[in-house]
C-alpha cells in the first residue's frame, strides 16, 4: 500500500479532533513557561549575565573606593574581564532571542541552535573556568610583585608549588566542564548535528 | 501585531495542525500536551514578527516544525517502545482499509525527525518547492528524500499489515 493511496483517511487520523482545545485552554497555555532545552539555556544565560554584571559592577566600586595600588589594579582587570564576559553573554542570549521570535527554515534553525550551545560550551569551557586560574595568578603575582607582603628574596619553592596547584586546578576545572556540558547537551548536540548531515544527504 | 485575543482565536482556528504534529512527532498524551503548549508557546513568541507574507497556516506550520524537530526529551528514547501501545482506538471488525491506515501510521513513526516533516507536509499537499524552503534544502533533494520515504514506508507498512483472505 502506497502513502498517496491513504492520504485521506491518514490525514484524518492524524488529525483527531478529539484532542482540541478551547479558547480558555490556549490562553491559559501563553501563561506558562517553554521546556524546550534552548529556552532553558536562554533562562540560565539571562541569570549568568545579570550575575556578571553585579560582579563587574563591583569592582569597579572596589577599583574606584579603595586606594591600595595591588587591589585596586585586582578588581581593574577583574571588571574588564566581566565586562568582556557580559558582553559575551549578551550576545548569546540576543541570538537565543532572536532565534525563538523568528520563523526560519528547518536548516537555519538548526544550525542556530548547535552553534549557540557550541559558543556557550565555549564560553564556559575556555572563558568562564579558564578565567579562575587567570585570576589567581594575577593575585598571586600582585602580592608577590608587592614589597610589603612577600619578603625577599624569592621564594622558588612556593613559587613551584603554586603553579603545580594552578595546573591542577585548572586541569580538573577543564575536565569537569567538559564532561559536565556533554551531560547536559552532548545528546542534543548530537541530535541536531545527525539531522543536519541527513537533511545535507542526496 | 496581533493582539492575544486575537491571537488565541487565530490558533484556535488553526490547531489542527498542531494536533497533527504532536500526534506524528510524540507517542503519548501527556508528551502531546508538552509539546503542544511548546509550539503554542513558540508561536505566541514569534508572533510579533508574522507579517503576514505568506498564510498564517503556513507560517504555523514551520514554527510548529522546528520545534517538534528541536524539542528534546531524555526519554525520548523509549518513543518507538510505547508507541504501538498508545495507537487510537482499534475496531473489532476487520476493516482493511483501517488496518492499512493503522500499519501506515506505525511505520511513519518509524521514521527519523526530518522524515516525519516531509510526510506531514507531503499529507497537507505542500509542493515540493514549499518543501525545500520550510526544509531549507532544494527541491531535487526533496524529490529524492521523498522518494525514499516512500519506498520505506511501503516495506514497513507491509511488515503490519497482513490482509485476511
Amino acid at each position: 500500500m502506497e502513502l498517496d493511496e491513504l492520504k485521506k483517511e491518514l490525514n484524518l487520523k492524524i488529525e483527531d479532533k478529539s484532542q482540541n482545545h478551547s479558547e480558555a485552554d490556549i490562553t491559559s497555555l501563553l501563561k506558562k513557561n517553554t521546556q524546550s532545552l534552548v529556552q532553558k539555556l536562554y533562562r540560565n544565560l539571562l541569570l549568568e549575565m545579570y550575575l556578571c554584571m553585579f560582579l563587574t559592577l563591583a569592582c569597579v566600586v572596589l577599583a574606584l573606593i579603595i586606594d591600595d595600588w595591588n587591589y585596586k589594579t585586582f578588581f581593574t582587570i577583574d571588571a574588564a574581564l566581566g565586562l568582556v564576559v557580559s558582553i559575551i553573554l549578551l550576545s548569546l542570549t540576543s541570538r537565543i532571542k532572536r532565534l525563538s521570535t523568528s520563523d526560519t527554515t528547518v536548516r537555519t534553525n538548526l544550525e542556530t541552535i548547535v552553534s549557540i550551545i557550541y559558543q556557550y560550551a565555549w564560553l564556559y569551557i575556555r572563558l568562564g573556568l579558564g578565567l579562575l586560574p587567570l585570576i589567581f595568578s594575577l593575585a598571586f603575582w600582585i602580592t608577590y610583585i608587592d614589597p610589603t607582603i612577600v619578603p625577599k628574596p624569592i621564594r622558588w619553592d612556593l613559587f613551584g608549588y603554586f603553579l603545580v596547584a594552578l595546573f591542577i586546578f585548572g586541569y580538573a576545572s577543564f575536565r569537569f566542564t567538559k564532561w559536565y556540558l556533554r551531560k547536559l547537551y552532548g545528546n542534543y548536540v548530537e541530535q541536531l548535528e545527525a539531522m543536519l548531515n541527513e537533511l545535507d544527504e542526496q | 501585531m496581533l493582539t492575544e485575543k486575537e491571537f488565541v482565536e487565530l490558533l484556535n482556528r488553526h490547531q489542527n495542525i498542531i494536533h497533527k504534529i504532536c500526534n506524528v512527532y510524540m507517542d503519548n498524551g501527556a508528551d502531546k500536551e508538552d509539546l503542544f503548549q511548546e509550539i503554542t508557546l513558540q508561536a505566541w513568541k514569534a508572533i510579533k514578527n508574522f507579517r503576514g507574507d505568506s498564510q498564517f497556516s503556513t507560517w504555523l506550520y514551520r514554527v510548529a516544525l522546528n520545534t517538534a524537530i528541536t524539542f528534546y526529551r531524555k526519554e525520548s528514547k523509549q518513543v518507538n517502545l510505547t508507541f504501538t501501545e498508545q495507537f487510537p482506538d482499534t475496531k473489532d471488525e476487520y476493516n482493511p482499509v483501517e488496518e492499512q491506515v493503522q500499519a501506515m501510521y506505525k511505520a511513519i513513526a518509524g521514521l527519523s525527525k526530518i522524515e516525519k516533516a516531509l510526510v506531514m507536509l507531503y499529507l497537507d499537499d505542500f509542493s515540493y518547492k514549499e518543501m525545500g524552503e520550510m526544509l531549507g534544502i532544494t527541491v531535487t533533494n526533496v524529490g529524492v528524500k521523498m522518494n525514499r520515504v516512500k519506498t520505506k514506508l511501503k516495506e514497513e507498512t507491509a511488515k503490519y499489515y497482513h490482509p485476511i483472505n
